[in-house]
């Protein structure tokens, strides 16, 4: 537990004066509020149906978790601009003779996307009950119903980190680690994916990444509002509005994090730095 | 007693087809300062590397200290492998605050290490701004950091003006007075001469020759003589057996001295022979020169 603190404590030394961890955090956090602020506050109307009603407890849960999503590409990168700068720098190789273990660095790093993930989750959380706040309740629902989708965002973006990890311990150079990444959401998985069924495809590793946050049922959310308004036509009528987990997608992601995690230990442990 | 700090058995390295080094073996003992002295490519850095565990040996093992060598061995050691690695943006300070968390000690050193180093007033300042000499000094300040038994200096001279030399050369001398052991590879033979009890010679990634500094440097001792009448001191060491004519320059001539005897023997036996020496210069090959001869030869 004291190496764990030790080690965390070296990463945030190292981390925090970095130029593009500010820069990149400062941006996902920017573009998140500015999404939300936008979507809930400009009053768009899709086919007649008011936006804003997204942002309303307890819809505003997975409407955030899908928009914070949107930006986990970029929590993917700055965790590759991270890693790789330790190659450019040379750095990995400089802990490791002042005795940090091969191990050690990678349960250093696995520290640094667990609190990125969960920085995700807390913003998600507190804009979530800000919002919702201000912008009111939906009818006979707890504002809380469907909360567990923080936990699956969670999971979502130490996928992508934990990815990102494992591109830039096997591709070392920052440009061409970053193109692998986005290159392997597309192109290059859809097009390997397009030769399965959808029901396979839906095992692949990005696929199922990205499925976990899927986008609201807009039409059901205000589907649901209008049964709610005609009384008689609704006896359990919001059952529509309950936010949709995959829970087969989430325990598949959970498992591609602890393949990538053994490839990483692989990876690590024959390098020479 | 001699404690053994490091052993190094049959260590071999392959880059694809190239053999990095080959078959290397020596030992440290505590308290000796050791150069490893070989030309650029010979192999020095492969095997600190190896020794320090960031590359993986194709073949031969290493010890640190009697054990298995490890992360928790390479806390007990100040390395500096090639160049000086820092995050360009943090400040010196910082910089060796990353060092000594990762080394587990030393968090409190870090203004003695830079007041010794000549870098205190800097310790503020990001290390992208330090000049190749200041970061080289700030390097050797990293290894000290925590007061570790052994230091490991892979040409600790890198990037270094005269000044500079003369003061970590000083620095060296004074943590072996300390009882530290050092380990430092240079190609500065002059610099290992002055600083190392004993040497490891690398050339082409194998191992020519290892032992202390005065028993390679054995060779029958050479002095320069001169005189007006170059002849009949030509014929006086033709004809007397013990000595050997190593080189002739116009007056000049260079003798080896091979009955255990010294100049002024020499210049007395000269004298009674009548020959007058206008020079006489006892002249003792530099590490250097031996360096190169055996280099040669390997």
């Amino acid at each position: 537990m004291k190496d764990i603190k030790t080690l965390l404590k070296l990463e945030w030394e190292k981390t925090f004066w970095n130029g593009s961890f500010r820069a990149i955090i400062a941006t996902y956090t920017l573009l998140f509020l500015m999404v939300v602020l936008i979507g809930s506050q400009v009053g768009l109307n899709i086919n007649g149906v008011r936006v804003d009603k997204l942002f309303v407890f307890p819809h505003v849960w997975q409407t955030l978790s899908w928009i914070a999503s949107w930006f986990n590409l970029l929590l993917g990168i700055l965790m590759i601009v991270l890693v790789t700068s330790e190659f450019q720098f040379r750095t990995f190789r400089k802990q490791l003779i002042d005795g940090i273990s091969r191990p050690q660095l990678l349960i250093a790093k696995g520290g640094v996307a667990v609190i990125l993930a969960l920085f995700v989750v807390a913003i998600t959380l507190t804009t979530a009950i800000t919002t919702g706040l201000l912008m009111g309740n939906a009818e006979q629902v707890s504002a809380f119903s469907g909360i567990e989708i923080l936990l699956v965002l969670f999971i979502q973006a130490l996928a992508y980190l934990v990815l990102g990890i494992l591109i830039s311990f096997s591709v070392k150079n920052t440009a061409l680690s970053i193109l692998s990444f986005i290159l392997l959401f597309f192109p290059i998985e859809p097009i390997i994916r397009a030769f399965f069924s959808s029901e396979t495809g839906a095992f692949f590793p990005m696929k199922s990444i990205s499925d976990l946050t899927p986008m609201p049922d807009f039409f059901g959310i205000a589907a649901g509002d209008l049964i709610q308004i005609n009384q008689q036509f609704t006896p359990e009528g919001v059952a529509i509005n309950e936010p949709t987990i995959s829970w087969i997608s989430t325990i598949t992601v959970v498992v591609y994090i602890a393949l990538f995690s053994f490839a990483l230990r692989a990876i690590v442990a024959k390098r020479n730095f | 007693m001699s404690t053994e700090i490091v052993s190094v058995n049959a260590l071999s390295k392959s880059f694809g087809p190239i053999k990095a080094i080959n078959n290397i073996s020596f030992t440290v003992n505590k308290g000796e300062v050791v150069g490893i002295l070989g030309p650029n490519g010979s192999g020095k850095t492969t095997t600190l590397a190896i020794m320090l565990g960031v590359k993986h040996a194709t073949d031969g093992s290493y010890s640190w200290f009697g054990e298995k060598g490890t992360a928790d061995t390479n806390k007990r050691i100040g390395a500096l492998l090639e160049v000086p690695h820092f995050y360009p943006y943090l400040s010196l300070e910082r910089n060796l605050k990353t060092t000594a968390l990762a080394r587990g000690k030393g968090l409190t050193d870090i203004d003695r290490v830079l007041q010794r180093v000549g870098l205190y007033e800097r310790r503020k300042t990001s290390f992208q701004t330090l000049s190749l000499g200041m970061k080289q000094r700030l390097a050797i300040a990293a290894t000290m950091l925590g007061d570790p038994e052994v230091l490991v200096l892979d040409e600790p001279a890198n990037g270094l003006d005269p000044e500079g030399i003369a003061e970590i050369r000083e620095l060296i001398l004074d943590e072996a007075k300390r009882g530290k052991t050092i380990i430092m590879a240079s190609h500065i033979l002059d610099e290992v001469e002055k600083v190392c009890s004993h040497v490891v010679i690398l050339k082409n990634g194998k191992c020519l020759a290892s032992g202390r500094v005065g028993a390679l440097l054995t060779e029958t001792p050479k002095v320069l003589v001169e005189a007006p009448e170059i002849e009949s001191l030509i014929n006086f060491f033709e004809s007397n057996e013990g000595y050997t004519i190593a080189e002739r320059t116009g007056n000049q001539l260079i003798i080896g001295i091979k009955d255990g005897s010294n100049s002024t023997a020499l210049n007395r036996r000269l004298f009674e022979s009548g020959i007058t020496l206008s020079r006489l210069e006892p002249k003792r090959k530099t590490l250097e020169e031996q360096f190169l001869e055996l280099v040669k030869k390997g």
